[in-house]
């Protein structure tokens, strides 16, 4: 069993380089090609992912795998980690990857770069999650990003170069000081105020690519400027490497110190307002799923810092996995908007979808996102709320009267969206003609499978959570 | 004494007069390149691998190696030396420039010979007489191998700066034979009686040094000439200057090392100023608009982070000899990445000049464009580099300077933007006179090798 579990566990992990490599390999214009094997090596990555999480529930998964090798008279140990912290990351990337290929055809020959970016990117991340150090981490995150940048910098939006810029000036400034007060750390301990800072500037850079505005003050401008098809997925990529960092800070805290606990409450929840602002004035339906899925990492955020230390994993990973999995949905709808609005024919299909797209990210209890939202609402705070008095309790009053107002100025603006004339008048008369079939049909079915998934989600993590304290 | 070294010296001298003669007796050809004559190339080849062969032996025999290497940096520097000269002529080949005369090759080696004598020599007086010769030298070299009115830029301002090195020197000499009545750097210590003079000798030859490795604000005139002559001829003033002044550093460190603690902290001194001429090169290079001057400005960045490493720098993890070849190491792969990618973006059909002209270069021509990119950020420090970790390892010994550790990380915030700076024209943005530029080159695997040491071994953490 142990071969087993060490060949699907390198399988997971290897499958998206042999898969960047095999696309490299087929000329760049043969497309149908590559969808197909983009989309084998997808489904063989989250296959592979089942399995793991399947070894891990059963504990046939070891707490470490190592690769060894000699190089001159150095050992260079190669280490992955799979825990119950991490193992959820890897199944959002996975997911994200496959529903990235089925979502998103490669429909133009832009470059081989672009073609391989997702797989590049999922084996950098999945090498990032392994790892339980953040000296090693951090740098692979950030030089990844470089990846991104190139992805961004080659489309065709006005102000992509700024954008690239300035959040490439802001992140690696973040990790470089995360690094350099980690030195500190190494040197006058755990309990020093250069920790304390190590602390927060860490929680700052991965909040910072989590997109929450305080913390990145290029979010509206990435929004701007990402190419509407491979936005979602460089989107998705950063806040699973946000996430990542997040969790490998918090997995070292048994208790949360007040003050960071303090800080990310604040910045969470003034910037999900912001967000939820942003969103009302947001005229532009393809940009909205961005904001509504800052808007909730920001809550995971806050669920990572502000829940206990044996529940913040799996309840964070159930609202990011339905977060990841309702934006996607949500942003393929919004580009269907855009793609068949002069089609009239369809209009009524496709505005009902888009409904349903947004019920399933305004965080209706039950549906889509909400499903996980108020579980956790109800698990965490609700049982804890009775217990807190004093300044701390109306703190957290406060700050819960906060987050509410947060959440119906979202839903406002979802409302308003929906209101709004999604589709352009046009005078042209060829658009009237009637066209059948320009969507798949499977898409019109697809909210429904989202909401089974996000149904399966906080099930699937509470199983997983109750596996792994047993 | 390295009996090494000097058998490497009496060889470079007598290949020098060699080629002297070969050069002298056969025809003189229209270009000062170090692609013409390929005889006199192939023997200036065999004599460089002769030399680094023998250190080698020498270095492998030592038993204190490896755990005493900065007893042997001597050989460690001579190395450098002359892998950077092979460099710089395997780089000639790419970055031909038509002038009148060529004696190049005569000139890089005697300056190659004056230089390792610099690093080797003990005695300030002949450090005085090496480093200013080999400045002129340089400053022949650069004048040969440019065409254009920059010649008599150059040459004018390489002699001034081999002035005021002569002069600083002299200072030094004086201010130290005074102190101490002694003018050899193993020998020289100072006690407090001797007060404010010793310091002042001491400090005189870290300025130097300074002024020797082209570290800012000390000395411009390597900015000037590295930007004005051809790249291989910036590449081996930056390299060997940048080693050359770190000698000079670790004879004032060492200085002040055995005069007690009560002089410790003029090392913090030294240390400061470098932090700040590390500051203002990054300072500089970024409001840079033409390409190879940033280059350039970049390039001798490395200067005091270089000088920094070697005197004050650290790893725990990494054995002492290791991390000395990895300083040296990161000298020569970073410089001959940085100019040899640029050799192959060198368009031989639309020459540019700034940064507009060769925007959307890295849609076209990639590859070089890559790894210019990853030499940059090496450089800058971004983290996942090479040139991170050189950061990295001062912050460990200099953590009780707040100022001193602020220098760094805001020389890599600035490095940062430098670098997403140029990522923004190579790769973003579209230039519609670029669309005549020619075909992709393809560079050689010895460039890619290179820039993916500089990029792989950033994502080991060896300095905690």
């Amino acid at each position: 069993m142990d071969i087993f579990a060490n060949y699907i566990l390198y399988t997971m992990i290897f499958s998206p380089l042999f898969a960047a490599a095999f696309i490299t390999l087929i000329p760049t214009v043969d497309l149908s090609s590559k969808i197909t094997l983009s989309r084998f090596f997808a489904f063989i990555g989250l296959f592979c992912f089942l399995c793991v999480l399947a070894l891990f529930i059963n504990n046939q998964l070891l707490s470490q795998y190592l690769i060894s090798f000699k190089l001159f008279d150095f050992y260079v140990n190669f280490a992955i980690n799979i825990t119950k912290y991490n193992i959820f990351l890897f199944g959002a990337m996975s997911a994200s990857l496959l529903a990235n290929m089925i979502l998103y055809e490669l429909n133009d020959t832009k470059s081989n770069t672009h073609q391989v970016a997702p797989f590049i990117l999922t084996f950098i991340i999945f090498i990032t999650l392994g790892q339980k150090d953040l000296r090693v981490a951090l740098p692979i995150i950030s030089m990844s990003n470089f990846i991104m940048y190139f992805l961004i910098g080659y489309g065709q939006k006005l102000h992509r170069s700024s954008t690239i810029f300035h959040m490439g000036i802001f992140i690696f400034t973040c990790d470089a000081l995360v690094l350099i007060l980690l030195q500190y750390q190494e040197i006058d301990g755990p309990t020093s105020p250069s920790a304390d800072a190590l602390k927060a500037v860490a929680v700052i850079a991965g909040l910072a690519r989590l997109g929450i505005p305080l913390c990145a003050p290029f979010i509206s401008s990435l929004f701007d400027n990402v190419d509407e098809a491979e936005g979602p997925f460089l989107i998705t990529y950063l806040q699973i490497s946000g996430f990542a960092i997040l969790v490998l800070i918090r997995s070292d805290l048994i208790l949360v110190p007040s003050y960071l606990m303090a800080l990310v409450a604040v910045i969470t929840v003034l910037s999900a307002i912001y967000l939820a602002l942003a969103a009302v004035f947001e005229q532009r339906p393809n940009i909205l799923p961005y904001y509504s899925l800052t808007f909730y990492a920001a809550i995971t955020a806050s669920v990572i810092f502000l829940t206990d230390y044996n529940s913040f994993w799996h309840l964070s990973a159930s609202l990011l996995l339905s977060n990841i999995a309702c934006f996607l949905h949500c942003s393929k709808s919004s580009l269907l908007l855009s793609q068949y609005q002069h089609l009239f024919s369809l209009q009524p299909q496709i505005k009902a979808t888009w409904f349903i797209s947004l019920c399933l990210i305004a965080g209706v209890p039950g549906l889509g996102i909400g499903t996980a939202l108020w579980s956790i609402i109800s698990l965490s705070i609700f049982k804890n709320i009775a217990s807190i008095d004093g300044l701390t309790g109306s703190a957290w009053f406060y700050w819960s009267m906060l987050w509410c107002l947060a959440m119906l100025i979202l839903n406002y603006a979802l409302i308003l969206s929906h209101k709004r004339d999604i589709f352009k008048k046009t005078n042209n008369n060829a658009t009237l003609i009637d066209y059948r079939l320009p969507a798949n049909q499977l898409f019109y079915i697809s909210p429904i499978i989202i909401e089974l998934v996000t149904l399966i989600i906080p099930l699937a993590t509470f199983y997983v959570s109750s596996r792994a304290l047993t | 004494m390295n009996n090494s070294i000097e058998i490497i010296l009496a060889m470079l001298m007598l290949s020098s007069l060699v080629v002297l003669m070969l050069e002298a007796i056969g025809p003189k050809s229209s270009t000062a390149s170090f692609l013409e004559k390929p005889h006199i190339r192939l023997f200036t080849y065999v004599v460089i691998i002769a030399s680094c062969i023998i250190i080698v032996f020498d270095l492998n025999s030592q038993k204190m190696l490896n755990r005493r290497p900065q007893l042997f940096y001597e050989s460690f520097a001579a190395f450098a030396l002359l892998i950077n000269t092979f460099i710089a002529i395997y780089l000639g080949k790419r970055t031909r420039t038509f002038v009148h005369n060529g004696d190049s090759f005569f000139i890089l080696l005697a300056s190659l010979t004056i230089a390792i004598a610099n690093i080797w020599t003990d005695y300030l007086v002949i450090k005085l007489i090496t480093s200013s010769a080999w400045l002129l030298l340089m400053a022949a070299l650069a004048v040969k191998t440019t065409s254009g009115g920059k010649k008599a830029e150059i040459g004018l301002k390489l002699t001034f700066s081999a002035l005021i090195l002569f002069l600083l020197l002299l200072f030094a000499i004086y201010f130290l034979s005074t102190a101490s009545i002694k003018t050899e750097l193993v020998n020289i210590s100072l006690d407090n009686s001797e007060g404010i003079l010793g310091i002042l000798g001491v400090m005189f030859l870290a300025l130097a040094g300074m002024s020797m490795a082209g570290i800012a604000p000390f000395s411009f005139a390597h900015i000037d000439c590295a930007d004005g002559s051809s790249l291989s001829t910036a590449f081996l003033l930056l390299s060997n200057a940048m080693i050359q002044g770190s000698s000079f550093l670790i004879g004032a460190k060492s200085i002040l090392e055995r005069s007690g603690p009560s002089f410790a902290h003029y090392q913090e001194t030294i240390a400061f100023i470098l932090a700040a001429g590390l500051l203002i090169t990054w300072l500089r290079a970024l409001d840079q608009s033409k390409i190879k001057r940033t280059a350039v400005y970049v390039a001798s960045s490395i200067g005091p982070l270089f000088c920094l490493s070697l005197l004050f720098g650290t790893s725990l993890l990494l054995p002492k000899l290791i991390f000395m070849v990895a300083l040296f190491a990161f000298v020569t792969i970073a410089l001959f990445v940085l100019f040899g990618s640029m050799a192959f973006m060198d368009p031989l059909y639309s020459p540019w000049q700034t940064w507009e002209d060769i925007a959307g270069l890295g849609r076209r021509n990639r590859m070089p464009a890559l790894y210019f990119l990853i030499a940059f950020a090496s450089i800058a420090g971004v983290p996942g580099t090479v040139g991170y970790f050189v950061k990295l390892s001062l912050i460990a010994p200099m953590r009780d300077s707040i100022i001193f550790n602020a220098f760094i990380f805001i020389s890599i915030a600035m490095g940062s933007a430098c670098t997403m700076r140029i990522f923004v024209f190579l790769f973003s943005k579209q230039s519609h006179t670029l669309v005549q530029a020619g075909p992709e080159q393809t560079p050689p695997l010895s460039l890619m090798v290179a820039s993916l040491i500089l990029m792989v071994l950033g994502f080991f953490p060896f300095v905690r």
